[in-house]
This record gives structure tokens, C-alpha cells and sequence, in this order.
């Protein structure tokens, strides 16, 4: 696999110094989907604001290696680095409503991107701008708080692909939509994946809504990757209890009457984190030597590793109880 | 023709009769002495210390000059001095703001610390120290003085403002775009800060018509010789507002109406610039 965007050791300290990203690696494939999924709190954007160096204060990005089709980000200049925001890593954040100017309407702010990214003069970048927007079914141009949830979120995918991207990294680009819209935010951003060749790191608190759209999924949990592979094996075959934790929480066709079980208890807090495993509290496979040792990511399966001591019969038999 | 007549309407009515007070001010001021009969300092021994009749709507003052023809004179000068200091005030505060917000640091803290060393000095003893100073005081000294004395609650609102905007989600956005500095400043920071930049440029030019007119009663704005301003023309009204208010009455009112129609279209500046009212959202955009 010739990875896009490689992130090696991605670590990102808080205000009191505790680890909130903890020595994350990624790495994400051309035309291919990855989804980062987790609780609230699990360092997931942090994780992606990490890789375009935009951690916000006073967090701080204290480690960590990125690169961007083989070519090392870490350590370039203000000017150089701003080329790579946007033109290189494109960002679709979270909540539509905040991530607009409400004093310019839409089509001026998409336009303003094209004018950096492209070099486009005042009219040029105006039509490609109300192209862009057309592309992703937005055709009226006006103020961010007339348009609806779903055109706001599709206007800002507009904005973060009009400069051409190499990456797509969103955050929790359907948190605040109907489902209807939902799917159709989704295939927008699967037709770029499919046409465009697009690296999409997708992050998500819900691994339902991601099983349809994603190829990879890496699952996090205290500010580490617990569980990654390809979508179809891990949703198929959790091995880490608590990806099985989320897919029982997940909705689903078909089964509407099956209770949904929450997981006991909560996210530990990051400078508080127990000795071995942090998701033993709330396991229930939990055993002696998990409060002994961190587990580390090991291999388990084609393309798949977990950072969890239990062993493939041991997870599928827990996966069946649930 | 329509956008004015939009922008106008979102003024709301009382900032509309503001625009229309001081347009109907400023065309009167311009055109009115070339048009009058009299000219500003004509004297008429014959018609001295008259009140006010058809003749003379506004009277006469002591040597016969026509009263209404040297308001509308002096109203070039503290219409001028107004605009003009308001405009620097602005200028100079609003980027300086802007400055300190982006740049932070000792840049910030020593922006802050010489606003605040220009608000702790006694506005008015300076102007006063400063006017002994100069030996032939005109129009521009005035203004460079009171702007000077005038941009430090604008540099306090555009540094508030923009240090808040700063940190909302769309600015992060930008930068995740790949906006610059400048860029940031220019088109996200100074926008949001438009509604009080408004607000303040057009108070300002009211407290500054205010301060001449206040300089120039003391005898110590602009030299009233050269250029009469409303101020100028009340200098002595102690002597004369008793028997003769009409001299001092009228330049008033002029003051009190321009006044009274700069800070209406404040107000409604204020109103009509912000987003949604005035209201804007401040939501975390981190889980």
C-alpha cells in the first residue's frame, strides 16, 4: 500500500501534560476511506488537527512524524505549510454552523480559498467558486445562517475540495444532519474518494454511520488506536472489547428491537488513566493481566492489529455473548 | 440606486433621519454662504445687534454680520474637524486593535499598556497646554491633537472583539484552509469588528465636533480669526446670552443637531452591521 499521508507517533499534550494523543500512527491510502471512531474525548480530532500541525492552545503537539506523499511536513516553515493546509490536507470541520463567517456569504468564502490555492483573480475565482458549490448541489449563494444544516455542511466540503486536495480529513461531517442528509453528505464525499483518488480520514463517534462509507476503520480509545483494519473484518470480528462495545451501541436495519447495551462507566480522565489497560474498568473480559500492562498494538490477522490480550477465540466468543 | 436605498432601509428609521439631518447639515454648510445675500464677515453698522427677523433669520451679531451666513461658514470647519479627526481615530485604533489581538505577545502588551498610558493623561489639560504651545492654532493641528486623544476606546473594543473571534471555529477553519495571518485579519477579524468600528466613528465624530466647539469657547481651538468653527462663534456668550441668545443659541443647536445625527446612525450602523442581530455564535468546535 503507497500510503498518502503517513503519521508516525502523533503525540499531544495537554495543559497539565497528560498525553491526550498518545503515539498514534496512521496511515492513509489513495481512493480509500479511513475512519477514526471513538467516544467523546478519545482524541480523535485532536488526532486530525495533529496532522496538519493546528492543535489548539494550550494543547500542544509535543511528538510525531507526518508526511505527506513521502514528503515530511513536520518542521516546514509558516509559509510552506500553509501551501500544505488546504491545497495538500483539506479539513472539513465540525459543526457547519461555527465554521462559516456569518458576515460573508458562502460563495465569497469559497472563492477566497481558490484565490489562495489557485492564484485566481476577483471574477475567475467567483465562477469557479459558484461551480464548486453547484457541484455539491448548493446553488444559492447567501449568508451561512440562511442556508440550511445540510447546505452549510455541503458548502464547506465545497470550500475544502475546490483547492484539490490530496487528503480529506472530516470531522464528524454528518453530527449535526438529518439522516436523510447524512447519506447524501456521504456519497458526496465517496464520489470524490472513487473519482478523485481522495485519502479520506473520516472521524466519528458512530461506527454505524461509517460502516457504509468506510474501507479502514481505526478505532481509539484514552488518546491510543485500540483496534484498526479493514472495515469488513473488525465490524465483522471485533477483537478489542470495546469496538464490540461500540457496534452493540450502534443502530441497525433489520433489528429494531434487539436493547442496545451501553458500556458501563466512562472514559477515563487522560491524566488519570489506570496502570494497564485503560478500558479494564469497564471490560467485561477484564482479567489479572490487564491491570498489570499497557497492551501494546500487535498484529492480529491480514491487516489488522489490536492492542488487547485476549486471543481471536476468546474475542468471538465475547462478540457472541454480546 | 437599489443597494443604497437597501442599506438605508436596514439603518432603520431613526438612523435614516440621522443620514438625512447630516446630509441636509453638510449641503446647508457647503452651499449655503455662497448662496446667502451676506457675505460671512460683510459688516452693516446700520443693522447691529439685531434679532432675528425675515431679514436676517438668525439674527445679527455686533458689527451687523449676518448670523445665519457665518453658522453655515463655521459649520465647514467643525464639520471638518469632526469627520476628519473621527476618521484618524479610527484608523489608528481599529489597526492598532487589530494588531495587538493577532499578534499577541509583547506586541499586545505593549500596544495595551501605551493605550492605556494615553488614557490615563487629562485629555483636556493637554489640548490646553498644547494650544498655549502653538503660537497660531488651525484646523489641522486641532485634529491631529484630538485624534491623538480620541482612538484608545476603539483600540480597547477592536482588540476585545477581535481577540474573541480569534478562537471561533471559522477562524481555526481558515487557517486549516490555509489563510495567513494577514489574510485572517483582513477579512475575518476586521469584518466581525465592524459593527463597533461603525459605532465608534460615528460617536466619534460628534465627541470630537464636541471637543472644539469646548476648545474653541475657551479661546483656545482654532483661531477664530482665520477660521470660525460653532465653537468659535459662542466665544463670549457669558457677555451676550442674556440679552442677545440668538448669537449663541443657534450655534448650538447646529452642534446639538449634527451631534444628535451622527450617534442615530451609530446606533443604527450598530444594528444593521451585526450578523443575526447582533448575536453571534461562540461554539467549541473540539469534542
Amino acid at each position: 500500500m503507497n500510503a498518502v499521508l503517513t503519521a508516525r507517533g502523533l503525540r499531544v499534550t495537554g495543559p497539565s501534560g497528560a498525553l491526550l494523543v498518545d503515539g498514534v500512527d496512521l496511515a492513509l491510502a489513495p481512493a480509500a476511506v479511513t475512519a477514526l471512531v471513538g467516544e467523546s474525548g478519545a482524541g480523535k480530532s485532536l488526532t486530525g488537527l495533529a496532522l496538519m500541525d493546528l492543535v489548539p492552545g494550550p494543547a500542544r503537539l509535543c511528538g510525531g512524524e507526518v508526511a505527506l506523499d513521502g514528503r515530511p511536513i513536520s518542521g516546514l516553515g509558516p509559509r510552506d505549510l500553509r501551501r500544505v493546509r488546504g491545497a495538500g490536507i483539506a479539513l472539513v470541520p465540525q459543526d457547519p454552523a461555527a465554521a462559516l463567517d456569518p458576515v460573508a456569504r458562502v460563495g465569497a468564502q469559497v472563492a477566497e480559498v481558490l484565490r489562495v490555492h489557485r492564484g485566481l483573480g476577483r471574477a475567475a475565482a467567483r465562477a469557479a467558486a459558484a461551480e464548486a458549490l453547484a457541484e455539491v448541489g448548493v446553488t444559492r449563494d447567501d449568508h451561512p445562517h440562511r442556508l440550511s444544516g445540510g447546505q452549510r455542511q455541503r458548502a464547506l466540503i465545497a470550500m475544502a475540495l475546490a483547492p484539490g486536495p490530496r487528503v480529506l480529513i472530516a470531522d464528524e461531517p454528518t453530527a449535526s444532519l438529518d439522516p436523510t442528509v447524512q447519506i447524501g453528505v456521504l456519497d458526496l464525499i465517496a464520489a470524490r474518494r472513487d473519482q478523485g483518488g481522495l485519502a479520506v480520514l473520516l472521524i466519528s463517534h458512530d461506527i454505524g454511520s461509517v460502516a457504509r462509507l468506510a474501507d479502514r476503520v481505526a478505532v481509539m480509545y484514552a488518546g491510543r488506536i485500540v483496534e484498526e483494519g479493514p472495515v469488513r473484518s473488525v465490524l465483522g470480528a471485533p477483537r478489542h472489547p470495546y469496538t464490540a462495545g461500540l457496534i452493540a451501541l450502534a443502530p441497525r436495519m433489520g433489528r429494531p428491537r434487539v436493547p442496545r447495551v451501553p458500556i458501563p462507566g466512562s472514559p477515563p480522565e487522560p491524566g488519570a488513566l489506570p496502570p494497564g489497560c485503560p478500558f479494564a474498568p469497564r471490560c467485561p473480559a477484564r482479567r489479572a493481566a490487564c491491570e498489570a500492562a499497557r497492551p501494546e498494538l500487535r498484529p492480529a490477522g491480514p491487516g489488522r492489529r489490536v492492542a488487547c490480550v485476549l486471543t481471536h477465540r476468546e474475542a468471538s466468543a465475547l462478540g457472541e455473548a454480546q | 440606486m437599489r443597494r443604497l436605498r437597501g442599506g438605508l432601509a436596514r439603518l432603520g428609521p431613526p438612523g435614516v433621519a440621522g443620514v438625512v439631518m447630516l446630509f441636509a447639515i453638510t449641503l446647508a454648510s457647503l452651499v449655503g454662504p455662497m448662496l446667502s445675500p451676506y457675505g460671512v464677515d460683510e459688516q452693516d453698522l446700520l443693522a447691529r445687534n439685531q434679532a432675528p427677523s425675515w431679514a436676517h433669520p438668525f439674527g445679527t451679531a455686533e458689527l451687523g454680520e449676518d448670523v445665519l451666513t457665518r453658522v453655515l461658514a463655521a459649520g465647514r470647519i467643525s464639520l471638518l474637524v469632526g469627520l476628519a479627526t473621527a476618521a484618524a481615530a479610527t484608523v489608528v485604533g481599529a489597526g492598532l486593535g487589530l494588531a495587538a489581538a493577532w499578534r499577541g505577545g509583547w506586541i499586545d502588551s505593549a500596544l495595551s499598556r501605551l493605550t492605556d498610558l494615553f488614557l490615563i493623561v487629562p485629555a483636556f489639560v493637554i489640548l490646553i497646554v498644547l494650544s498655549l504651545t502653538f503660537e497660531r492654532v488651525g484646523a489641522a493641528q486641532v485634529i491631529v491633537i484630538l485624534a491623538l486623544l480620541s482612538w484608545q476606546s476603539l483600540f480597547r473594543l477592536t482588540r476585545a472583539s477581535a481577540l474573541r473571534t480569534r478562537e471561533l471555529p471559522y477562524v481555526q477553519a481558515a487557517r486549516a484552509a490555509g489563510a495567513g495571518g494577514s489574510r485572517i485579519v483582513r477579512t475575518h477579524l476586521l469584518a466581525a469588528a465592524v459593527p463597533e468600528i461603525a459605532a465608534f466613528a460615528a460617536l466619534a465624530v460628534g465627541v470630537s465636533m464636541l471637543a472644539e466647539s469646548a476648545l474653541s469657547f475657551l479661546s483656545l481651538g482654532i483661531d477664530p480669526a482665520a477660521d470660525p468653527s460653532w465653537g468659535t462663534l459662542m466665544i463670549g456668550a457669558q457677555q451676550t446670552v442674556e440679552e442677545r441668545p440668538w448669537l449663541t443659541l443657534f450655534p448650538g443647536l447646529m452642534i446639538l443637531a449634527t451631534v444628535l445625527a451622527v450617534s442615530l446612525i451609530g446606533d443604527g450602523l450598530r444594528t444593521a452591521l451585526s450578523p443575526d442581530g447582533g448575536r453571534r455564535p461562540a461554539r467549541r468546535w473540539l469534542s
